[in-house]
């Protein structure tokens, strides 16, 4: 599902954020990308999402070559690919219901698909009683399973979280990752979590890649920090 | 089809809101656009007129050229006529025979003058010239009163190029005006939308994850400006419209003399009218698409 090959990305200050990255990630797999503030994570999600453009090498994305992309033809490439972000990046003034119903009103689908696709989704964040609530009135732990949906209306084939759990408690970070699991499971989307949470990584054992500097220094399917 | 047409609504719904968001930066924004209409408006009816009298003026303004009493053969006559059309603002010559000349005469001044037919006439040959730019007709005439065998030559109406030339000066510093007024107002829409954008950056943001394109993003903002350069139009529209009808009354439909006619209400209502309607949305429209190209930076 995701190839990298050989990918590098240095910034114009001179920073090398990514150095020939190799990776192969599998359809409905679940992988956790660890490494300090500064090892290229984000520009690793960057080159995913089309973001960015890798000055070498290649990132492929269900056989779609991502940076060669046309500028026009992104946004419809990032419709298979889902976002989650830590600061959830909710819209204040629309209710959850709303902004879960955005990210399908921003693709042209007609209003009656939209409210039945919503309710799905709802259904399985589990958040149908809040549908009409607005951000604000939520926990961060509802606000978080509400991006998760709004990710996953487009029924996006690969589901990017850059640290979803960053800004939870421990025990809200279990209800994610739980919900972040079923996904996985149930609609076989591909999951790459970028995170910090040692405590989840070692609890709920998956492939676990870690970057240091911009060069992937352990890539194990053992899972947990204490592999590495 | 359906999908444009909810695309389309989803765009009016959001033009709007930002308006309503805005509201003091749009008035702003929409009273610059409507003087500078207004001012358009009022340009366009004078430059209307002065092309039309100017028209008027150069078909009827000839000048009438007599030549040399001792000139009577045909290749003096057209070496003397093609060297008159070599001029620059020269549009057409006439020859008028001596017969011709007298018929004229006649018809001006009475059947007296019939006695002259035939052998007696006395009068010499000559020419209608026409010119282009009837402003500059004196200078022609002169040009044409150095050439030989010319004996004298006329025309009439200074009053009327005076007018026009009049006419021409108001619509020149006019133009100016609009000119600077029109960047006036494509800077308040491009400021106002460009609020618009600082206030949505957030769900610009959003926008570009959830896989919306640039179109998606920037069309509404562009919807905007040309509903603020239409509301700006509504006004100015109104005031030509009625004003230019209450002129017309009031001027009795003419300027001055029956010769310079005005428009009717409802040509000037319907040409200048539309063309007010459409400067309004135009401007509108590059305004906001300069701002969205600049400020949502059609990035990946």
């Amino acid at each position: 599902m995701i190839d990298l090959k050989d990918v590098s990305k240095a910034y114009p200050n001179g920073v090398h954020a990514l150095n020939h990255v190799n990776l192969h990630i599998d359809k409905g797999e679940f992988v956790y990308v660890i490494g300090a503030t500064g090892s290229g994570k984000s520009t690793l999600i960057k080159v995913l999402n089309g973001e960015e453009v890798p000055d070498e090498g290649a990132v492929i994305v269900d056989g779609i070559n991502v940076g060669a992309l046309k500028h026009r033809k992104v946004p419809y490439y990032r419709r298979n690919v889902g976002c989650v972000f830590q600061d959830y990046r909710l819209l204040p003034k629309l209710t959850v219901f709303e902004n879960i119903a955005f990210a399908l009103e921003v693709v042209g689908m007609p209003r009656k698909q939209i409210r039945k696709r919503v309710m799905e989704v709802l259904e399985l964040v589990d958040l149908k009683e809040k549908a009409r609530s607005y951000p604000d009135e939520l926990s961060g732990g509802q606000q978080q399973r509400v991006t998760i949906g709004r990710a996953i209306a487009n029924k996006p084939k690969v589901l990017i979280a850059d640290e979803p759990t960053g800004n939870l408690d421990p025990e809200k970070s279990l209800e994610i990752i739980s919900l972040l699991e079923k996904i996985n499971q149930k609609l076989d989307t591909t999951i790459m979590m970028v995170t910090h949470d040692k405590v989840l990584v070692d609890r709920f054992k998956k492939r676990t890649i870690m970057l240091d500097k911009g060069y992937v220094i352990h890539d194990s399917n053992k899972g947990g920090y204490k592999s590495l | 089809m359906m999908k444009g047409l909810r695309t389309f609504l989803y765009e009016l719904k959001y033009a709007f809101l930002q308006m309503k968001r805005h509201i003091m930066l749009c008035f702003s924004a929409i009273s610059a656009i409507g003087i500078t209409l207004l001012l358009i408006g009022s340009i366009l009816i004078i430059g209307l007129h002065v092309n039309y009298f100017s028209n008027d003026v150069q078909k009827d303004l000839s000048i009438h050229v007599i030549l040399n009493e001792d000139i009577d053969d045909e290749t003096a006559i057209s070496s003397i006529q093609s060297e008159i059309s070599k001029l620059k603002n020269v549009s057409k010559v006439e020859v008028s025979s001596k017969d011709d000349e007298l018929e004229l005469m006649i018809k001006e001044k009475g059947d007296a003058f019939k006695a002259y037919r035939g052998e007696t006439n006395p009068l010499s040959n000559a020419f209608f010239v026409y010119v282009k730019n009837a402003s500059s007709i004196r200078k022609t005439s002169v040009q044409i009163q150095k050439i030989d065998g010319v004996s004298s030559t006329a025309f009439g109406g200074d009053s009327v190029t005076s007018l026009v030339d009049m006419l021409n000066m108001i619509q020149k510093i006019g133009l100016g005006i609009v000119a600077l007024l029109t960047l006036l107002s494509l800077y308040l829409i491009y400021n106002a939308i460009r609020t618009t954008i600082d206030s949505r950056s957030d769900e610009i943001i959003i926008m570009r994850t959830v896989g919306a394109t640039n179109g998606f993003i920037s069309n509404p903002f562009i919807v905007e400006g040309i509903f603020i350069g239409l509301i700006g139009s509504i006004i100015p529209y109104l005031l030509v419209h009625f004003g230019y009808e209450k002129l017309y009354e009031s001027l009795d439909g003419k300027l001055f003399t029956p010769m310079f006619a005005l428009f009717k209400p409802s040509t000037i209502s319907f040409q200048v009218g539309l063309s007010i309607i459409l400067a309004g949305a135009l401007i509108g429209g590059f305004a906001s698409l300069f701002a969205v190209r600049k400020y949502l930076k059609m990035k990946r």
